[in-house]
């Protein structure tokens, strides 16, 4: 598919135009911090952002999911709820399209779970390419989410000030196709890419001591590590690491009972293996009931377990955890030490 | 269906794994002060189809989902059966439900006893509390097929005999001349004449043929840890000594997490599993 060369200002106005119609989400400041939302003007959009405090992923996969509406007032009924908003996201970050490939795999190829993919087929990504290095938390290089493999429909790269976009589906096609001002790129459009790129390479240091292939023997080997009970002390379970994740998918699920009394619903709601009823049985006995078994469990399946049942990382080094977490609980860190920096207690 | 706002051109076909089957209660047995044991057939006429040691997940609405091994064999025609400790909210819904009421059933789910590897082999069967039930669709299914088999011995432990459940089919089991079945109970009570101990005393007189035994337990954690003990010494190899385990289950298809040990999925690579399998999960708790 060919690629296209645009100006910000010809984006901007092409932004507008689909915002007049459609649901655009992109990131936008508020309060201080960088959030995904809908926006109606280009003038709304946040200019150099660290990753979102929620992930985009949160599109596909909300805090509360509707699954089932269920009655009971002529015999019973039940049907499932497919529910999606077309929505065009501008600005996902590479880190989090891995993510967004990370959870197609789950629960669109391994299962085919409806609720996620009506939504997922719902949406658009217009991912934006990372030149510089957000923050001090991100290791996205050493994960490989550095750069953008697929799962976007349009990849931008600002260039000057322009954007080389990149069409990876024929949504993509598309869309791009209703831009104005979106010329064909050319041969001098292409090598102005490679240099930014090349330049890109030499700004983004591996901030592990190990890549993410590695990850799961360095683990492996750390089964019995004093650090993670020293993270078992330090950690409060808060949760808000899992929370901000875009990697995270675990739920629960409830049913809530209409006022009428003859009809309701069943959905289900972001879980977090950092609280203690987790893991918890019938027979009283919770499974990873110590703080340090259930840090344990967190990493490794970041850095281990989805690796080994998958075949991809479980973690996109975004850096969202280590930035919200009240304890200063650091998944470089985590890792690194666990390759052999000492552990102080 | 209930399709909100979705593109009318999408060619997705949509399916949802949450989506259960309605089942009428045909019958309902009270076995004990907390277990009921639920006779289920699907309404739409066709056979469960699960292997002993399979699953599914229960729906009373409004209330919720929650697990349960179920309990018949496949050998017994259509209708299938679950027993039902009554514990908090779904359990005490389908208690007050009556003979013709509909529950959801997703199912069956997860992976079974290993059945076609026990053919033509001893069979120790190791019960403890509620373990029972799982093991019931397994045990009824070796007697449906006995010649299948070889030696097949059963040993059933609970705290108190007020506990043991199937009394009926347990003195019929007790009867049968071509299978060794053993009880025992941790507390004796009044009139009791059985063994008194924990179901690893029932070990010191059975004389088990390493080579060619196959055991299956489920019972409680404590138990599995002794008694794996046990088999171990007996000369039986790991990846021969099958468990079936109890996790929190919220999907039961690999999504929501909550069966984890370490990285496997109780859900999906189980319940039932070998000890070679297990033995080095530090959460498998064995
Ligand atoms: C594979 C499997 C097979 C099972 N087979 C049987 C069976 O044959 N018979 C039987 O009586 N029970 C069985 N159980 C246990 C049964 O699932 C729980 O007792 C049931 O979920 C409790 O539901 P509730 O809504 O009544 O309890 P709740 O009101 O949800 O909670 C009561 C207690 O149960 C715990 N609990 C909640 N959800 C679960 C869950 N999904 N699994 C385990 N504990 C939970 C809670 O932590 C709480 O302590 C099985 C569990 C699994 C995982
Ligand atoms: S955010 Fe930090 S303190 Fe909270 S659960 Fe996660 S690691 Fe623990
Ligand atoms: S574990 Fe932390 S760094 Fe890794 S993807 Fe999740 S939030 Fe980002
Ligand atoms: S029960 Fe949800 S992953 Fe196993």
């Amino acid at each position: 598919m060919v690629d296209r060369v645009m100006t910000k200002s010809a984006l901007a106005e092409s932004l507008e135009q689909l915002a007049a119609t459609l649901h655009v989400a992109a990131p936008v400041e508020e309060g201080g911090r960088v959030m995904f939302r809908r926006v109606r003007y280009a003038a709304e959009l946040a200019n150099h952002y660290l990753p979102t405090m929620l992930p985009p992923t949160k599109y596909a996969r909300p805090p509360h999911e509707e699954l089932l509406r269920f009655s009971w007032a002529e015999g019973p009924r039940v049907e499932p709820v497919f529910e999606a908003e077309e929505i065009v996201i501008f600005g996902v970050r590479p880190c989090d399209m891995h993510a967004f490939d990370l959870l197609d795999q789950i629960f669109s190829e391994e299962n085919s779970d409806g609720h996620y993919q009506a939504r997922r087929e719902a949406l658009t990504l217009i991912g934006m390419e990372c030149l510089e290095p957000c923050d001090e938390h991100s290791f996205c290089r050493s994960m490989g989410s550095l750069e953008a493999t697929g799962g976007f429909d349009l990849l931008l790269s600002e260039m000057g000030d322009g954007y080389y976009v990149r069409v990876g589906t024929a949504k993509g096609r598309a869309l791009i196709g209703t831009f104005q001002d979106a010329r064909e790129a050319v041969y001098e459009d292409r090598k102005r890419l490679r240099k930014t790129c090349l330049r890109r390479e030499s700004q983004f240091e591996h901030r592990l001591e190990d890549t993410y292939d590695e990850l799961p023997r360095v683990l492996a080997d750390s089964e019995d590590s004093l650090l993670w009970d020293v993270l078992g002390e330090k950690c409060l379970s808060c949760g808000a690491c899992t929370n901000v994740c875009p990697t995270c998918f675990c739920f629960d699920v409830h049913d809530d009972v209409n006022l009428d009394l003859k009809s309701g619903r069943r959905r289900r709601h972001w879980d977090s293996c950092q609280l203690e009823e987790f893991a918890m049985v019938g027979t009283g006995e919770s499974f990873r009931q110590p703080r340090n078994l259930r840090v344990k469990h967190r990493f490794n399946h970041k850095g281990r377990y989805l690796m080994e049942r998958y075949g991809v990382p479980g973690c996109v080094g975004c850096g969202r955890c280590a930035r919200d977490c009240l304890v200063g609980i650091s998944p470089i860190e985590v890792f690194n030490q666990l390759k052999g920096q000492p552990v102080e207690r | 269906m209930t399709v909100v706002n979705i593109q009318a051109d999408t060619k997705l076909h949509l399916e949802s794994p949450f989506l259960p089957a309605p089942a009428e209660i045909v019958r309902k047995d009270r076995l004990n002060d907390t277990e009921t044991l639920y006779q289920l057939r699907l309404a739409d006429g066709t056979e469960l189809g699960q292997l002993p040691g399979q699953f599914v997940e229960v729906s009373v609405f409004g209330i919720g989902e929650a697990p349960f091994s179920v309990s018949s064999s496949p050998t017994r025609g259509d209708a299938f059966e679950l027993c039902i400790r009554r514990v908090g909210d779904v359990t005490s819904a389908l208690e007050r439900l009556a003979l013709g009421e509909h529950i959801g059933i997703r199912g069956p789910l997860g992976r079974g006893f290993p059945l076609e590897q026990m053919r033509g082999r001893n069979v120790l069967i190791i019960a403890g509390g509620l373990g029972i039930v799982p093991l019931r669709s397994l045990i009824t299914n070796i007697l449906d097929e006995r010649e299948d088999f070889s030696n097949v011995t059963i040993l059933y432990g609970c705290k108190t005999p007020k506990e043991l459940l199937f009394r009926d089919e347990l003195n019929r089991w007790q009867a049968r001349e071509d299978i060794d079945f053993r009880i025992t109970t941790d507390i004796a009570e009044p009139g009791w004449k059985g063994n008194v101990g924990p179901v690893t005393t029932l070990f010191r007189r059975l004389a088990v043929d390493p080579r060619n035994t196959v055991p299956v337990m489920v019972g409680p954690p404590v138990m599995f840890k002794h008694v794996v003990k046990q088999v171990l010494a007996c000369g039986i190899p790991e990846d021969r000594i099958i468990l079936s385990l109890e996790r929190r289950m919220k999907c039961g298809i690999g999504e929501c997490g909550h069966c984890q040990i370490n990285g496997i999925y109780v859900c999906q690579d189980g319940p039932v599993f070998t000890y070679a399998e297990l033995k080095r999960l530090e959460e498998a708790m064995l």
